[in-house]
């Protein structure tokens, strides 16, 4: 018997059979090289660290500014960047012959050995940042085609690191759990790995070595522990422990099948927030009502590029193969600019990017990627009940105009003898406060609104989200905010089209009585949340509500985060 | 060029975030810029010379600023110290 222990990533209990993937560190050849492909490597490097750094930076702005992951790819870029890690590396393929893939290899191998001579917990912890850029690094390098990965089914997986192009392996591999000897939490390949659906533990010291092909072990991704050789106690506690879990589970997943009704009999349609077409492997996901925002900017990073119609194609109708068909799916077309991968775009030279060309704006400019992205919609809406979403619409002019690619895009399949759904509902976010004051007009050409309470809070307020300084000062408890969402809802209601709200103040606790007392009855929130807020929506009657947003409306001396506060303490 | 002897009070030592912090304001100087600790010395505006150098909280090091920008350097360097890399205790 003998016990690992690393970090939790993604929770539940198996046993099983271990088997070791082989990784791509150990394809790299030790053969030497010739010197006359000592330039050749060189350049190789070149690019590969040019690439690498491409690659980070598109990340980051995909996420919080002010979040610690945004930190660390900063760090990671200048890691890079580094002078004498270019130096080193150069210096290793030009006098030792290496291949650049071992040069890599051999200087981060030295760099973690004299890393692992420094007894201080946090430094040694921070390992897994530099095998994440080794490998990405090395994958950058080599052909992909290199690669042959076999995964054994019905097995817990252990790998010595993880990069994302082996995580999206694991999806359908039919896995116990999966075991990840060095990588960090923050890394995409980690998010990636959340959403499997199995027990994912990370940072396991010397997992690869200890575990000699077809160990037995039991994997928990609660407490991130993988017991190797159980004994008989060990084995007995674990089946007592997976029948409390499965029980646990049960109730988790009676929760979730159960529809979201108020006390006074009011159904709320409960969608998920996603990112990854991946997500909908998660029970939570899968039945709920539906797919209330599909953020679609993460496709960017798969290739570095937009996908093709194809495989756009492809990835939304994973989505409606994971759910019941009949369930809605908005995806929101990509949402540019701002701080999203605004240097791709040369969009880096605007003085104020969140009011600059993003969203609809930088699609009705580069109309090709619009086009493409609305054929991969189309595609995949022959299957199930996909509608379109558009980002940050100010004027109605932006909804004429895309229905207008749309009818190209129609056009262009009709040709190519391709079927979809003739009929595709097309909506819009409403995340710009011309489009909340305009709402009743609006209702009248869009088929749908989707209430984006982020970006309206920020432009409402005139607050940047990402500054710190502000807390809690500005948020959508606000009256002003409240009138606007009120006013959208009230012209979706009147035209007869559906209206929900997605963004965070969907998935807080303390802002669900007041948006029920405002008449929505759907909403996306994120799937981390979708649990505690059905069970909240339960506790809360619509009619009641309403006099509640009355009498805050009315009375200027309420706090109304206060007061909502206290109404969610009290029904706790 | 100008010497200084300081004790890092930086919690959880000079990891990966003040590392390349560290470097990278030093990097906009002309001026050379050397960390010692026990006899080893490395060029400070490197990140993984930095990290390799395996700084926790407590160790005493040894700065060198040589070069025609130093006090300026130097003055930067001993700010990033003194406010924790801008973390919070």
């Amino acid at each position: 018997m003998k016990k690992l222990q690393g970090i939790p990533l993604a929770s539940g209990l198996a046993m099983g059979k271990c088997s070791l993937i082989d990784n791509f560190i150990q394809n790299i050849s030790a053969e030497k090289i010739d010197a006359d492909d000592i330039d050749e490597q060189l350049e190789k490097f070149e690019q590969g660290i040019k690439k690498s750094l491409k690659e980070l930076k598109s990340l980051q702005s995909l996420v919080d500014n002010n979040s610690e992951q945004h930190e660390i790819i900063q760090s990671h870029q200048e890691i890079l960047k580094d002078k004498e890690l270019k130096d080193n590396i150069r210096n290793i393929i030009k006098d030792e012959l290496y291949s650049v893939e071992l040069a890599i290899h051999t200087y981060f191998e030295n760099f973690l050995k004299s890393l692992s001579n420094v007894d201080d917990e946090y430094l040694s912890l921070r390992k897994a940042d530099f095998w994440d850029i080794r490998n990405n690094l090395i994958k950058n390098i080599q052909d992909k085609k290199e690669m042959n990965i076999k995964i054994e089914p019905e097995t817990i997986a252990v790998v010595e690191a993880l990069p994302p192009s082996l995580a999206m392996n694991m999806f359908n591999a039919d896995l116990l759990g999966l075991v990840v000897e060095h990588g960090s939490k923050n890394s995409h390949s980690a998010i990636l790995a959340k959403s499997i659906g199995i027990p994912v533990i990370y940072d396991v010291k010397n997992a690869t070595r200890e575990v000699a092909q077809s160990t037995e072990a039991i994997i928990d991704g609660q407490k991130g522990t993988l017991i190797l050789e159980p004994n008989e106690k060990q084995k007995e506690n674990y089946k007592e422990q997976k029948k409390q879990r499965n029980k646990q589970i049960e109730r988790y997943k009676s929760l979730a099948k159960s529809e979201a009704i108020t006390k006074d009999n009011k159904k709320i349609t409960v969608m998920a927030n996603i990112e990854l077409a991946e997500e909908t492997n998660k029970f939570e996901v899968k039945y709920s009502d539906g797919v209330g925002l599909f953020r679609t900017e993460f496709l960017y990073f798969l290739e570095n590029k937009f996908p093709s119609v194809e495989k756009q194609a492809e990835i939304y109708k994973r989505i409606i193969d994971n759910l019941d068909k009949n369930k809605p799916i908005f995806i929101r077309v990509f949402d540019i600019g701002g701080d999203k991968l605004k240097e791709e775009f040369g969009l880096q030279n605007e003085e104020n990017p969140n009011l600059g060309r993003r969203g609809i704006r930088f699609l009705l400019e580069y109309r090709d990627i619009f086009k493409d992205q609305l054929k991969g919609i189309l595609t995949a809406s022959n299957y199930g009940n996909i509608k379109i979403m558009l980002p940050m619409i100010s004027r109605c002019e932006e909804v004429f105009q895309s229905r207008e690619i749309l009818e190209q895009a129609k056009n262009e399949l009709d040709q190519e003898g391709t079927n979809y759904d003739k009929n595709i509902d097309l909506g819009i976010l409403i995340e710009v406060p011309s489009a909340a004051l305009v709402a009743d007009k609006m209702a009248k050409i869009c088929d749908f609104f989707s209430i984006g309470t982020n970006d309206l809070t920020q432009y409402v307020l005139a607050a940047d989200r990402n500054n710190e300084r502000f807390g809690e000062d500005y948020t959508y408890f606000h009256r002003g905010i409240i009138l606007l969402i009120k006013n959208t809802i009230d012209a979706a209601i009147a035209n007869n089209i559906p209206v929900s709200i997605c963004g965070e103040m969907g998935s807080d606790p303390i802002a669900i009585p007041l948006l029920l007392g405002m008449g929505m009855n759907m909403v996306s929130i994120n799937t981390d949340q979708l649990l505690p807020i059905k069970k909240i929506i339960k506790k809360y009657s619509v009619e009641e509500q309403k006099q509640h947003l009355k009498k805050v409306m009315e009375n200027i001396d309420i706090d109304i985060k206060e007061y909502y506060r206290e109404q969610l303490k009290q029904n706790k | 060029m100008i010497k200084k002897e300081i004790v890092l009070e930086h919690r959880s030592g000079l990891h990966i975030r003040p590392a390349s912090m560290l470097a990278k304001n030093a990097s906009k100087y002309k001026a050379d810029f050397f960390i010692i600790k026990d006899g080893t010395k490395i060029n400070g505006k490197s990140v993984m010379g930095i990290m390799m150098l395996g700084v926790s909280k407590g160790t005493k090091l040894e700065l060198i600023f040589d070069g025609v920008d130093e006090e300026e350097l130097m003055k930067e360097v001993l700010n990033l110290f003194e406010n924790n890399f801008g973390e919070k205790e």
